[in-house]
């Protein structure tokens, strides 16, 4: 197995370029999701590194190897997992996983996969008895069996309901570390990209916005559209001088200077005795968290995070503050 | 290149310069001809609609009983060749002859033509349209009208413009009715007179009518219905359950009954003086033409099949067309350009199986098309580059993957090609070898000349292998759901 290395790719139909000038890489053994909204050219890029769509310029190396276009799909040792996983409707589970295997070695190898996915005493079943989960596991398993290189997962959960979807994004990834196999998967889900992987490259109009580790993406994001994209945020205008911004929700510390965006993530607003006096329009209640949207008392309109048992109802009145520093995003003139 | 024998006729036609064309066209007997077929067809069609939409209601949306059995018995007269179920009748009452026979027959052989669409569309349509009408205030009989009627009618437009085309390109019911319609009026031209530019002429004002149809019906289809996910509700039918189940019944007596116990009848009272070994052997012509034509065909629709399925687009409309296109071609059209055609470029070829043969691709390509069509879409092309990331080259994908899911489809659109070739009577009436008569044409010669009890036998051959099309369709159809 060896990472997987991306530089200056170009890729495109026609003379309309869907990627420009994409750089990122995968070290071994690593997952990378490529998070984007759809259009942004995921599709594409994952076709391009697969050996299906030619690049245009730039390069792919796979380890010390440079897939050129010339290089197909078949001699590339990268795995593929479709959405909604593609199985071949006239093989069984086992002929599925062992497509890939030459004769002799599929019998232990298959059991091997089935067990790692979790689905052993499977082989003999036909897909079209299998569930939307237990068919994305198979579909896991056949792109694992040849011990590719790099695995590419293309929204590999998207067909799936919210409860299973999390339990199985766990599964994959545990059975991604424990295959030892690099991995990228494409999805246009943010909750999705931060929770599975260890890198994410944000793509925008077939441009990487962002390359980084989760925790940086939602923390300190290139620009206001990341921020914006990869999660829930209340902004305000404001001018930023010594590390202090003037915001209808108080004085608060930030980086930056000049004229910008203020952003704070609901999570960061705390409501209690301390801060700045508003009223409780609703509460929305989600089960494991709820969301209180507030009215300042200048009209302005937020909503914070509550976990937990939710301390007001609508009509009460409760003062609101921000825990840690808020985003700046200065003005570009 | 199905295309070539019609442009030659078309040359044909003109090749005497546009008086002569005009002289034939003028002719009262010519307007005669096509008043006769449109009048034909139009009284069928209606009553096909009005009989498809009834029983296609009845077995989708009532609570009728036993109308699953219904709902397959209602369909097979679909595969009793008109002149089959015309054979039947007129040896069972030879008065029943003229526009009644015609009408009785062709309509009792093509209802099923308007069935099948308006059920599949009553069975997909969103029921949620309908139990919003009813919330709204319109009683279930004001429903039926205002909006499962709409919602069924580009299914019902699509199902009547196919009677239309039947019963204009029809040849067996009519001749054997001996109602001078358009197709019969082509033939006896070709076999009076020395001079067969007329019926190349006539020939060619059939398929003009045709495509006049076809357009027409694209013009009036309207919107198709929005699918809905759940099945709809069942309408008790209350009071006219028992006229419902008897009219049912009859209808089924009418088309399946009376073929069965007339050509039984035959077989056990009539004196026939046929040998069992004629059979065989004309059984033995009629599988050896079809099949060559029904591989001929398939090797011509693979290529296009292939292309439409693969690639979005024009193509895939103009096969589409297409098949449209292949309904409204008159197997006498066929068969008699490719007789002009024959004689003037191919002489050593008129009349030899490989000329028949070919007729057949004319005739059926779209069918074949339509099936190759079907089958490799069965293969999508993810499925293709999975296989190719886990290593497999082109070839080892194209063995292992495409092959296999789309076989069964092709298999079953060669079978379907191989009957249809199998019953088809006017091209093969034209073009067959000298000397070589398949089942259809030895029924059709010996009804003519009133020779009942030796038809009887070809009749139950061609009933049977017209038979088995319906259970090779309805089952791959059903996986396909």
């Amino acid at each position: 197995m060896s990472g997987l290395t991306v530089k200056r790719l170009v890729a495109g139909y026609g003379g309309d370029p869907v990627l420009r000038e994409v750089d990122f890489e995968v070290p071994e053994g690593g997952l990378l999701a490529v998070l984007g909204p759809s259009g942004c050219g995921k599709t594409t890029l994952l076709r391009v590194l697969a050996g299906f769509h030619p690049v245009t310029s730039g390069e792919v190396w796979l380890g010390e190897r440079l897939l050129t276009s010339d290089v197909p799909p078949e001699r590339r040792g990268i795995g593929i997992v479709p959405q909604e996983g593609a199985l071949f409707p006239h093989l069984t589970v086992a002929g599925n996983v062992g497509f890939g295997l030459r004769r002799g070695e599929r019998g232990d190898r298959v059991e091997e996969l089935l067990d790692l996915v979790g689905l052993s005493g499977f082989g003999a079943r036909m897909p079209a008895q299998l569930s939307g989960g237990q068919a994305q596991r198979v579909a896991l398993a056949r792109a694992l069996a040849p011990r590719p290189a790099v695995v590419l997962l293309d929204e590999p959960f998207s067909a799936l309901d919210a409860g299973l979807r999390e339990e199985l994004r766990a599964d994959v990834r545990a059975t991604l570390k424990a295959a030892g196999a690099t991995a990228l998967l494409v999805t246009h889900d943010q909750e999705e990209a931060l929770g599975i992987a260890d890198h994410v490259v944000v793509l925008r109009d077939g441009a990487v916005a962002q390359f980084a580790r989760p925790q940086t993406i939602y923390t300190s994001p290139a620009d206001l559209g990341v921020a914006l994209f990869v999660g829930e945020a209340v902004t305000f205008a404001g001018v930023a001088r010594a590390g202090l911004v003037e915001t209808p929700l108080g004085t608060l510390r930030t980086s930056g200077d000049g004229p910008g965006t203020v952003l704070v993530r609901p999570e960061q607003l705390i409501l209690g005795s301390t801060g700045v006096p508003s009223t409780v329009d609703d509460v929305r209640f989600h089960g494991h968290d709820a969301t209180v949207l507030l009215r300042l008392a200048d009209g302005t309109r937020v909503r914070a995070r509550v976990q937990g048992r939710v301390p007001v109802r609508a009509g009460d009145s409760i003062s609101v503050s921000v825990d840690g520093t808020a985003l700046f995003f200065a003005d570009t003139p | 290149m199905a295309v070539l024998p019609l442009a030659y006729l078309a040359v044909r036609s003109f090749e005497r310069g546009g008086g002569v064309v005009w002289d034939v066209l003028a002719r009262t007997r010519t307007a005669e001809l096509a008043l006769r077929s449109l009048s034909l067809a139009v009284a069928v069609t209606a009553a096909c609609l009005v009989l498809g939409v009834l029983s296609a209601w009845l077995v989708t949306r009532s609570d009728l009983v036993g109308r699953r059995a219904f709902g397959v018995l209602l369909v097979l007269p679909l595969a009793v060749p008109s002149y089959v179920a015309g054979f039947t009748w007129i040896s069972v009452a030879p008065d029943l002859t003229g526009f009644a026979g015609a009408f009785v027959v062709l309509t009792l052989v093509s209802y099923p033509y308007v069935l099948l669409p308006v059920a599949a569309a009553l069975r997909t349509a969103d029921p949620a349209v309908e139990e919003v009408a009813r919330s709204l205030g319109r009683t279930s009989r004001q429903v039926f009208l205002s909006v499962t009627l709409r919602q069924v009618r580009p299914a019902a437009l699509a199902g009547g413009l196919l009677v239309a085309l039947y019963v204009l390109s029809d040849f067996g019911a009519v001749s054997l009715m001996r109602y001078e319609a358009f197709t019969l009026g082509i033939y006896t031209s070709y076999r009076a007179t020395f001079d067969r530019t007329p019926a190349a002429i006539l020939g060619l004002v059939l398929v003009v009518l045709a495509v006049a149809l076809t357009v027409g019906e694209r013009r009036a289809r309207g919107v198709v219905a929005h699918r809905g996910r759940r099945q709809p509700l069942t309408v008790p039918l209350g009071r006219a359950r028992l006229p419902a189940l008897a009219g049912t019944a009859v209808l089924i007596v009418l088309t399946l009954g009376v073929p069965v116990v007339s050509l039984v009848w035959w077989l056990v009272a009539g004196t026939s003086t046929v040998e069992v070994s004629d059979v065989l052997a004309t059984t033995g012509n009629t599988v050896a033409v079809s099949a060559f034509g029904a591989v001929l065909t398939l090797l011509l629709a693979l290529p296009v099949g292939i292309l439409a399925a693969r690639y979005r687009g024009r193509l895939a409309r103009g096969v589409e067309l297409a098949s449209f296109a292949g309904h409204a071609l008159p197997g006498i059209t066929v068969g008699l350009a490719l007789v002009f055609f024959g004689i003037r470029f191919a002489p050593g070829l008129y009349q030899t199986a490989p000329m028949l043969a070919f007729a057949y691709a004319v005739l059926f390509l779209p069918l074949a098309v339509g099936a190759v069509r079907t089958g490799v879409a069965q293969a999508p092309p993810v499925l293709e580059d999975v296989s190719r990331s886990l290593g497999h080259g082109r070839w080892h994908t194209g063995l292992r993957v495409t092959v296999p899911l789309a076989a069964p489809g092709i298999l079953a659109g060669t079978a379907l090609v191989f009957l249809t070739c199998a019953k088809e009577l006017p091209a093969t009436l034209l073009l067959r070898p000298t000397g070589v008569d398949t089942l259809a044409t030895e029924l059709w010669t010996r009804t003519e000349v009133a020779a009942y009890a030796a038809a009887a036998p070809y009749a139950a051959v061609l009933l049977v292998v017209a038979a088995i099309p319906a259970v090779v369709l309805d089952r791959y159809l059903g996986g396909e759901r």
